[in-house]
């Protein structure tokens, strides 16, 4: 047989086995995204609860513009009110999802099948997106039935910059999940720490940037390097002051450039964590 | 075909107190159909035996084959034919019904969904919890939860399954159905099933052959009977008045080469089993003890068991060896 | 009983401050109140300076009665968290049958009042101190002796009355095993709207003030800016309505809570886990 046979036949093997591991990481991805469904909208009463803390802040604080000025700007607390819930997801199930994981064994179990964790934590993240849709449409809606805020009609811009904001969010959630994999039950502090200011410097509600952003340069550049202040900064801009894409696109390339960043970041803390793990044999498995 | 080989696997924890030896040298091979049972008190290094071989941990020396593949070098293929449950996990989606949750794990391994469906099916009909399948997880009592993850570590088809201490704490009926389940997988569907316990009987009733493991060592394999018959020191014990508690080591009486004390507290007496040497010395620890001021109700020849197999090798039995691993 | 409700004070410090160094704590739990406490007047100012009418005096208002808001949002929640972090752990049965469960959850209540006290106070500080280095907004808020002891005083009176809407949240955890926090969530949020702590009640369309007037965190909230920011002539008038409505809270709170503690020993609820 000549070697280019040879080769011929070792490269379709590989394809073969590169399919099967693509089947494997769409199923599992899939899998893992449906069961978080399933599990949130088993329950309604669950989107009830969801929806509360988000809806009534941001009604708060919508009458809190109009009191303080300008009906108009009320949008900018019900826009907070929407997205607030995904942040919410983030921090209190995506970053600590891995440690609970730990803590029930189940951890150990996706190490020790052939399921890759990323496909495992993006299923998770995609599944919480689904999850946290409904409370923020519910916000949305009622916010804007209250206090009717003047905004533009939804483009392609407003749907590309939500997406992007959520990815980079969520690639977020992933690298945090493994960090916090490595620090121990002491993240959960850190996670309830960490919640309230950065809602604040990434202007949920308030425009925490840019020109109608009361706090000092030196804070806005700091509020910058949060994914969620751009992604909130470009909602704000579109739907409130109608820019497109000529305007934006600083924002759109740091967010693409953030989310791929934090996905890498996330990706390459895994890889790091199960080598660790497999070597020191407490990372990965609860010592009892 | 051994579908398990180990070979002078060794496991080094690094450790606040300084180095610790979980595994020293460990070698051994496990045929395909075989239920294999890797029994030892706490702390002997049966999980990191487990942990080693399910690929989450490496081996600080020393090499595994799992199915053929190398557990270090072959890991993601090891990982695709194996299943593992452990009795302190406690693993699922609680809002998810039990179904839900084993297709979510035959998703890990890319199962289609029909093969998974009538997987789901068949083990749960050997499992007995077919009426179980469509609750959600948090409703289901420990019994059925225990027996639903023993269910999930088959869900893959797996061609070696390991299970770490899987009856502990379970409920009589359960018990029994996961070892029958246990002897005819490995028998019909031709699977390894590698056991680790600290249940002698469990042991005896289902693994064809036994790994007697102490201290990171395995100190003898063979079948229940084997190792049993292998004993050919008497195995005695004397029921005694409660003095025999102050009896704290056996060893130290002359001819005795192990044993164990259980104290009844409520009868105020005392279970003294001991391996002597040879049947000569019978007489010499009758008046030992009663030197001692001791009265022996009672002393009888009994069969041995694998604990006594084990008091043989180590010189204590296994809540001595317990006990010693908390202080 | 006294030394009962010492017991649970110290068990419920423990927990509190137990897992670190208890300055950490101070400092973590400070962090996001502030933060809370900024979120608000940044809203305030960005409206404000939009319509060119921003109002330092505004900014008082908010942020005396913002620290206080998470004050009490953040402390009401002891006793659901007791009832039913104790009936997971079978904490609350052994607690109920040595008939001084309502001295346990009242202890908790006063350990998880003293963390929130302090952490209210110094996020007061700090967001006066934030304001004026954020906005240049310099707060004319009063902090003398006198000012912060009725200040302080107007916390102890909402001790009661939190007490008793504790008791309420309590009682309900008797009977919910599953998403029980979903209440305490929505009450927070109302009291976000109704207790004057971002906004005038006046402001709220018709009859909606009248839920305000007949909140004991209002008065409270009231009193203390009173006292902060003046005039202090409003100080007793508002601190007696707080009194008193608080009273009349605990004594609900009291006998809402003795009553679902006896449905839920009948209907065996108390050491119920799953539904
Ligand atoms: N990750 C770890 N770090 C340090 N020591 C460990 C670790 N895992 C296990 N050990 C130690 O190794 C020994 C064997 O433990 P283990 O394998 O769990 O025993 P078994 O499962 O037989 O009870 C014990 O002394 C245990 O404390
Ligand atoms: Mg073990």
């Amino acid at each position: 047989m000549s070697s280019l046979a040879l080769w011929g036949r070792a490269s379709r093997r590989g394809r073969g086995v590169l399919r099967r591991s693509f089947v494997i990481w769409v199923k599992v991805a899939v899998s893992r995204a449906l069961i978080r469904v399933i599990a949130m909208y088993g329950d309604p009463l669950w989107i009830v609860v969801n929806v509360g803390g988000p809806m009534l802040t941001s009604l708060a604080l919508a009458f809190l513009y109009m009191l303080a000025g300008l009906s108009s700007l009320t949008g900018f607390a019900i826009l907070g009110g929407g997205m607030v819930a995904y942040w919410g997801n983030v921090l209190w199930s995506m970053a600590s999802q891995l440690n609970w994981d730990k803590r029930s064994g189940m951890l150990y179990l996706y190490i020790a099948s052939p399921a890759p964790l990323t496909a495992l934590l993006i299923g998770m993240s995609l599944g919480g997106i689904l999850g946290t849709l409904p409370s923020s449409i519910a916000v949305l809606i009622i916010g804007a039935l209250l206090f009717k805020p003047p905004f533009t009609p939804p483009t392609i811009t407003v749907a590309l910059v939500f997406m992007l904001t959520l990815v980079a969010l969520y690639g977020m959630g992933i690298a945090l999940s493994s960090l916090y994999l490595i620090l121990g039950r002491e993240s959960e502090e850190i996670n309830e720490a960490l919640y309230e200011p950065i809602s604040f410097l990434s202007g949920i509600y308030f425009p925490s940037i840019g020109r109608f952003s009361p706090l000092p340069l030196a804070i806005q550049a700091i509020a910058s390097l949060i994914p969620l202040t751009l992604g909130m900064d470009a909602l704000r801009r579109t739907l409130f002051y109608a820019e497109g894409l000529a305007e934006l696109w600083p924002n759109i390339s740091a967010l693409a450039a953030m989310a791929a960043a934090s996905i890498l970041i996330g990706l390459r803390t895994l890889s790091f964590i199960e080598r660790r793990g497999r070597e020191t044999g407490d990372i990965l498995v609860g010592m009892k | 075909m051994a579908n398990v080989v180990a070979e002078n696997l060794t496991r080094v924890f690094e450790t606040k107190s300084g180095r610790l030896l979980a595994l020293d040298s460990v070698s051994f091979e496990v045929q395909t159909g075989e239920v294999f049972g890797l029994l030892g008190p706490n702390g002997a290094g049966k999980t990191t035996l487990i942990r080693i071989l399910t690929t989450l941990l490496l081996p600080t020396y020393g090499r595994a084959l799992v199915g053929g593949f190398d557990v270090v070098k072959e890991a993601k293929k090891v990982r695709s034919i194996i299943g593992f449950s452990s009795s302190s996990e406690r693993v699922g989606f609680d809002f998810v019904t039990a179904r839900r949750n084993l297709w979510f794990f035959s998703q890990l391994y890319g199962t289609p969904t029909g093969e998974a469906n009538r997987r789901i099916e068949e083990l749960a009909a050997l499992l007995e919890f077919q009426d179980q399948l469509d609750r959600k997880l948090y409703t289901l009592t420990t019994g059925y939860r225990q027996r639903l993850n023993i269910a999930r570590a088959f869900i893959n088809d797996p061609q070696v399954v390991f299970f770490d201490e899987p009856t502990n704490g379970m409920d009589v009926f359960s018990a029994k159905k996961v070892r029958e389940l246990f002897v005819k997988e490995a028998k019909t569907n031709s699977r390894t099933i590698f056991l680790a316990t600290h249940n002698m009987f469990e042991a005896e009733e289902v693994c064809d052959r036994v790994a007697i493991i102490d201290r990171g060592r395995i100190l003898a394999i063979d079948s229940p009977e084997n190792l049993k018959s292998s004993l050919s020191k008497p195995v005695v014990l004397f029921e005694t008045d409660i003095a025999g508690a102050s009896i704290s080591d056996p060893t130290r009486l002359d001819g005795v080469v192990g044993g164990t004390i259980k104290v009844d507290n409520e009868n105020e007496t005392a279970k003294i089993r001991v391996i002597l040497r040879d049947e000569d010395f019978l007489e010499r620890v009758l008046q030992l003890l009663e030197k001692r001021g001791i009265r022996v109700f009672n002393y009888q020849r009994i069969e041995p068991t694998l604990e006594d197999v084990f008091i043989s090798l180590v010189g204590a039995g296994f809540a001595e060896r317990e006990r010693g691993i908390e202080a | 009983m006294i030394r009962k409700l010492a017991a649970s004070i110290m068990l419920g410090l423990e927990r509190e401050f137990g897992w670190t160094f208890p300055p950490l704590v101070i400092l973590l739990s400070m962090i996001p109140a502030t933060a809370g406490v900024l979120t608000a007047v940044m809203v305030y100012w960005v409206g404000a300076s939009a319509a060119d009418r921003a109002d330092p005096r505004w900014v008082a208002f908010l942020i005396v009665g913002a620290s206080l808001y998470t004050h009490f949002a953040s402390y009401i929640w002891a006793p659901l968290s007791a009832v039913s972090e104790g009936k997971a752990s079978y904490t609350y049965p052994l607690v109920f049958i040595s008939h001084s469960s309502l001295s346990y959850i009242a202890g908790r209540v006063v350990a998880s009042f003293i963390e929130s006290s302090f952490t209210a106070v110094l996020a007061l500080g700090a967001a006066t101190l934030a304001v004026k280095a954020l906005l240049g907004v310099t707060l004319e808020l009063s902090f003398t002796p006198l000012s912060i002891a009725l200040f302080s005083i107007g916390m102890i009176v909402g001790l009661l009355a939190a007490l008793g809407l504790g008791l309420m949240l309590a009682a309900y955890a008797i009977f919910v095993t599953r998403l029980e926090w979903g209440l305490p969530v929505y009450i927070s949020g109302i009291l976000m709207i109704f207790s004057e702590a971002i906004f005038p009640s006046s402001a709220l369309p018709a009859p909606l003030p009248i839920i305000a007037e007949s909140l004991p965190f209002t008065h409270i909230i009231r009193a203390a800016r009173a006292a902060l920011i003046g005039p202090l002539s409003l100080y007793p008038a508002e601190i007696l309505a707080a009194a008193l409505l608080g009273f009349a809270w605990f004594l609900t709170g009291l006998a809402v809570y003795t009553y679902s503690e006896g449905i839920g020993r009948r209907r065996g609820y108390i050491d119920y886990r799953v539904v």
